[in-house]
């Protein structure tokens, strides 16, 4: 597939309706983008607005900036804000490390919790959680580092010649399995009152994290996201085919090593902030993709679904049941499944989706 | 993802002379493999009951077993809780290894599990249901729900997969039983939260163990087991013509929805016995049918005999592993087999043959 | 939406600073509505230091609580309600809250760890009571039980001051000490019904004393059964056993590797590891019942349960009553045991 224009006689008029179809593209890409931006924040104000503890609306505001009963001041700043702000950070990292793992793989199905990648983060966190008995920052650290660990031990064990996408599918789950059935085993060590912080983490969980938990995640995102969106263009390219890739001059594998180290860096930022939220990265990039039409990967798109994605099913846990708290992670589990099945039911045979 | 072979089949389908057909080539061969087969298996069978967390004598094993005293304690601990121990675990692996072969055969996923089906899953939800809405406590109790999770999703699983023209091709298979497993597992986290002490009961069963199953689970499940095995016995010829590709299996007169359907209640059964028996076990059923073709190729019929005997070799072994690596306790069975099993699954991805796929 | 309840405001909490204190008397005098109907009585105090040496004060004798379920436990059964719990369970459901008057009280978190703390908020409470644990028991350092991690238990501090209770001691001395806690919030815990109840308790306790002395020989073996092992218990962890041991009674101490501080973990072939007189099981619930253990071959050749002499413990309540009657079913199979191990 790789014919060059010098071949063709370029003909003015199809130049220019080629220019006008981009300009459609583009326009339409940041109208989406624009929606979306301001989906989050909605999606961040109303859960910093709605709570049991009731906040007259008009008071959300002055709380978030202190003034006001102290009560009020109180439940918006200490424990609204930083959970807002953590499922914002949260939503976006697995967001964006989907459609990076999506678009490397060229295939819906690659997602870093088949991958593998968060049970190896779980795996950790647990090992941390119940035999070294550490928490907050010590257990954030102690996850995203597991799952950068086992994603250089797929990518090594997958790696023979190059990185078939398939191979890395196949060895993630394989590693996957191991890490799960090693977290059981640690699981069923572990005290009463243990297991049960284990099971919430397990689940993803934005309750009660840390303010020092939103530290580490903010600072990797803001270095991973930008330098993520600048690779993008390579990304679009990788889609097309190694072959195309090569030929506009990318080195295929390094590029591929360094995307993927930065999708694994972008779900171990979050793992260590939540837990394994599930579904956020697998069902953000097929969606945003889909809404917008994007010709490359929707990275940013991507990105702002998944923080939408986190607030709202955050704050349905937070709402939904009169005298307990959901984990998000159960809530998104139970969206992104149905979706999965909505996925399949509208889709060909070769089940490609896009 | 079909698995690609190079070798010549007849027109009507049944494969005689292959090119590439593993070690062991002509029917002679490996009718004695398969007999050597059984030995080691007996082999595992005399060394389960032998062995174990606590160290006996092996006079004292035959004793056991020929002259069985009922005052004597160590009598007790041979025929009362290996011998049921070893039963469990032979049915167990042969149930395992035959669904993993079959499901590899019909998902033509060289890759494919039984948990794929969502059948783990949805053992471990209605067990939780069972502990936590119905108070059961009992290992016993629990066989009943497995199975009944076990199948439910499993049809579940299938009926999504088959929705649209198509029907349920070996990728929407796949599809569906992530995002069923996946569902499942969400039901499961949030039951398990509800209640501290449900979580406690449940986690012991989730991690996959033959310890404490006695005689009861096996007469309950081994009718099972047996239905399985001769319903996946008998669909080897149809495995091989599915093996072709849908469209070449329906012009050789198979009827496809019917072989894939006949093929998943086989592996249904027996992952659901296996799983309602013994908990979720990784690995098993995946890496066995492997084994098994390495050593004879690409024929179901002889795949599935060798891997309904390779299996239990391999758990049984798994088992006795755990049994004597930390004594006078135990190591479960599902987590030897998941660190055991990692390598082997790790070298056969690996593999050139596998690379081209 | 319902306005902030200056209404009920209660402009006293200990752990806040003064300035919120004036705040809240600001905003009391600003708002149209006032009066709480349930303000407390104005004349009298609380103050009780807890086991970490904590010292809290209020102003009114009669504070709001919000109660783990443990210290939920131990307080309503010494005639104080809170108006809030937090726990492991549903209320309803709670093995800790069975018997119990639950009528208007609020659920604060009914998953171990995870307490709402907007509910909590809501509810304006004074104190927070619960429990703690040291050595292997603590989830991270100073934590207290009930809180998964210290931001929950520095947020929840901010709300109201929490008082813990040490749990390692022996039962009997923490039941005491969550009656001088009673006590302080007014609880009449020397006479009426409580006061009865505690002098059951001391005779029953004397009795074992007794008993226990006249059969030094007899050993007893706490254990812990599940479906794929058997756990024993090492008696200076748990708070019956140091009770048990106090009163005389002969408690053995499990001599192979321990799986963890608390417990030697053998599989079922060794379950008759050691041959006690007499058994005692867990009976928290979700682990095996007698029904169950007939069962496993292992659990019979402990001659100890051949011989029926079988007895419970791991306390599931903190009431002197039902610690009573628990200490009178020992009595009886140590007075009547046969010495078979």
């Amino acid at each position: 597939m790789s014919t060059t224009l010098a071949d063709t006689t370029v003909d003015r008029d199809a130049v220019a309706l080629v220019i006008k179809a981009r300009r459609r593209v583009t326009r339409r890409i940041a109208l989406v983008t624009i929606v979306m931006a301001a989906g989050v924040v909605f999606a961040f104000s109303i859960s910093l607005a709605i709570g049991d503890f009731r906040v007259p609306i008009w008071r959300v505001l002055p709380a978030v900036f202190g003034s006001g009963h102290p009560e009020e001041v109180f439940a918006v700043q200490e424990l609204r804000l930083p959970r807002a702000l953590l499922g914002l950070l949260v939503g976006a990292a697995f967001g964006m490390s989907g459609a990076v793992f999506q678009s490397l793989a060229r295939n819906p199905l690659a997602s870093p919790d088949i991958l593998g990648i968060s049970a190896g983060g779980s795996l950790s966190a647990v090992f941390a959680l119940t035999v070294l008995g550490v928490s907050g920052l010590a257990l954030s650290l102690s996850a995203t580092a597991g799952a950068l660990v086992t994603a250089v031990l797929i990518y090594i064990l997958a790696y023979r010649q190059g990185l078939s996408s398939y191979r890395l599918v196949l060895v993630g789950i394989g590693v996957g399995a191991v890490a799960t059935a090693s977290t059981q085993y640690f699981w069923t060590r572990a005290h009463t009152y243990d297991a049960a912080s284990v099971a919430v983490w397990l689940s993803g969980s934005l309750n009660g994290r840390e303010w020092e938990s939103i530290r580490p995640i903010l600072f990797m995102l803001v270095v991973l996201v930008p330098v993520t969106l600048a690779l993008g263009k390579q990304l679009k390219t990788l889609e097309l085919g190694d072959d195309s890739a090569k030929a506009v001059g990318i080195a295929v594998q390094r590029a591929r090593a360094m995307l993927l180290l930065l999708g694994v860096a972008l779900a171990g930022a979050g793992i260590g902030a939540a837990g394994p939220v599930a579904f956020v990265a697998f069902v953000c990039a097929p969606i945003a993709r889909r809404v917008s039409r994007s010709p490359g990967p929707p990275l940013l798109q991507a990105a702002l679904l998944g923080s939408i994605l986190v607030l709202v099913a955050d704050l349905v846990g937070r709402v939904a049941l009169p005298s307990t708290e959901v984990p998000v992670g159960i809530l998104t589990g139970l969206i992104g499944a149905p979706y999965l099945l909505w996925v399949l039911a509208t889709t060909n045979s070769s089940g490609q989706g896009d | 993802m079909s698995v690609s072979t190079t070798q010549q089949r007849s027109a009507s389908g049944s494969a005689e002379a292959t090119t590439r057909s593993g070690l062991v080539e002509g029917r002679r061969t490996r009718i004695l493999g398969l007999v050597a087969a059984v030995v080691v298996l007996a082999f595992a069978v005399v060394l389960s009951i032998v062995l174990g967390s606590k160290s006996l004598a092996i006079h004292t094993v035959f004793d056991a077993m020929f002259h069985f005293d009922r005052n004597d304690i160590d009598h007790t601990v041979v025929r009362e809780l290996r011998v049921p121990r070893t039963l469990i675990g032979l049915g167990v692996g042969v149930a395992l290894g035959l669904a993993g072969a079959v499901m590899q055969g019909v998902s033509r996923n060289p890759l494919a599990d039984p948990g794929i089906l969502g059948v783990n899953a949805g053992a471990a939800l209605f067990v939780l249901v069972a502990v936590h809405f119905f108070s059961v406590t009992t290992l016993l109790g629990y066989v009943w729900w497995a199975f009944a999770g076990a199948a439910v999703s499993a049809v579940f699983v299938y009926v999504v997969a088959s929705v649209g023209r198509e029907g349920a091709t070996p990728i929407k298979l796949a599809l569906a039983g992530t995002a069923i497993t996946a569902l499942l597992t969400s039901m499961t986290n949030m039951v398990q939260l509800l209640d501290v002490r449900t979580m406690d009961a449940y986690r012991s069963w989730a991690v996959g163990s033959l310890a404490g199953r006695d005689a009861d689970i096996a007469w309950d499940v081994w009718p099972f087991i047996a239905v399985g095995v001769v319903l996946a016995l008998s669909s080897a010829r149809m495995l091989n013509t599915l093996a072709l590709g849908d469209d070449v299996a329906r012009s050789l007169g198979l009827n496809v929805s019917r072989a894939r359907i006949i093929c998943g209640l086989g592996v249904v059964i027996l992952a659901g016995a296996a799983t309602a028996a013994a908990g979720p076990i990784v690995f098993i059923g995946l890496t066995v049918p492997h084994i098994a073709r390495a050593i004879v190729g690409p024929d179901y019929r002889w795949i599935l005999p060798y891997s309904a005997v390779l299996a239990p070799v391999l758990f049984l072994a798994a088992d006795i592993v755990g049994r004597l690596v930390v004594k006078p306790a135990e190591l479960q069975v599902g987590i030897v087999t998941a660190l055991l099993g990692a390598p082997v699954f790790v070298a056969l991805v690996r593999r050139r043959s596998l690379a081209s796929l | 939406m319902r306005a902030l309840s200056c209404g009920t405001r209660r402009g006293r909490r200990g752990g806040l600073a003064a300035g919120l204190v004036m705040a809240g008397a600001l905003a009391l005098a600003g708002c149209s509505s006032s009066v709480d109907a349930d303000e407390g009585d104005d004349s009298g105090s609380f103050t009780f230091t807890d086991d970490r040496g904590e010292t809290v004060t209020l102003d009114t004798d009669e504070p709001r609580i919000v109660a783990q379920e443990d210290a939920a436990n131990a307080l309503m059964n010494l005639g104080i309600k809170p108006v809030g719990i937090f726990g492991g369970a549903p209320m309803e459901q709670n093995p800790m809250l069975e018997g119990l008057d639950l009528d208007g009280i609020t659920s604060v978190g009914e998953v171990f760890g995870e307490v709402k703390l907007e509910t909590l908020l809501d509810l304006q409470p004074d104190i927070i009571v619960s429990t703690y644990y040291t050595g292997d028991g603590v989830l991270f350092p100073g934590g207290v039980y009930g809180f998964q991690n210290k931001q929950m238990q520095d947020d929840a501090q901010e709300i109201a001051p929490i008082l813990a209770i040490n749990a390692t001691q022996p039962s009997s001395q923490v039941i005491a000490r969550f009656a001088e806690m009673a006590k302080a919030m007014g609880a009449d815990v020397e006479g009426g019904s409580v006061g009865q109840s505690k002098q059951e308790f001391d005779h029953a306790v004397d009795e074992l004393r007794s008993v226990a002395k006249g059969r030094e020989e007899l050993e007893v073996l706490a254990v812990t059964p599940a479906e794929d092992q058997m756990y024993y218990a090492v008696p200076d962890l748990f708070p019956d056993l140091l009770d048990l041991e106090d009163w005389g009674v002969n408690i053995m101490t499990p001599t192979g590797d321990l799986v963890s501080s608390y417990y030697e973990a053998v599989s079922w072939e060794n379950a008759a590891k050691y041959q006690p007189d007499v058994v005692l099981i867990d009976v928290r619930g979700y682990t095996l019942g007698t029904d169950e253990l007939e069962k496993y071959p292992t659990w019979n050749a402990i001659e100890a349960v051949e011989a029926g002499q079988i007895g419970e413990w791991v306390r599931v309540s903190l009431s002197y009553e039902d610690y009573t009657k628990r200490i009178e079913r020992l009595t009886d199979i140590l007075r009547n045991a046969k010495d078979v191990g």
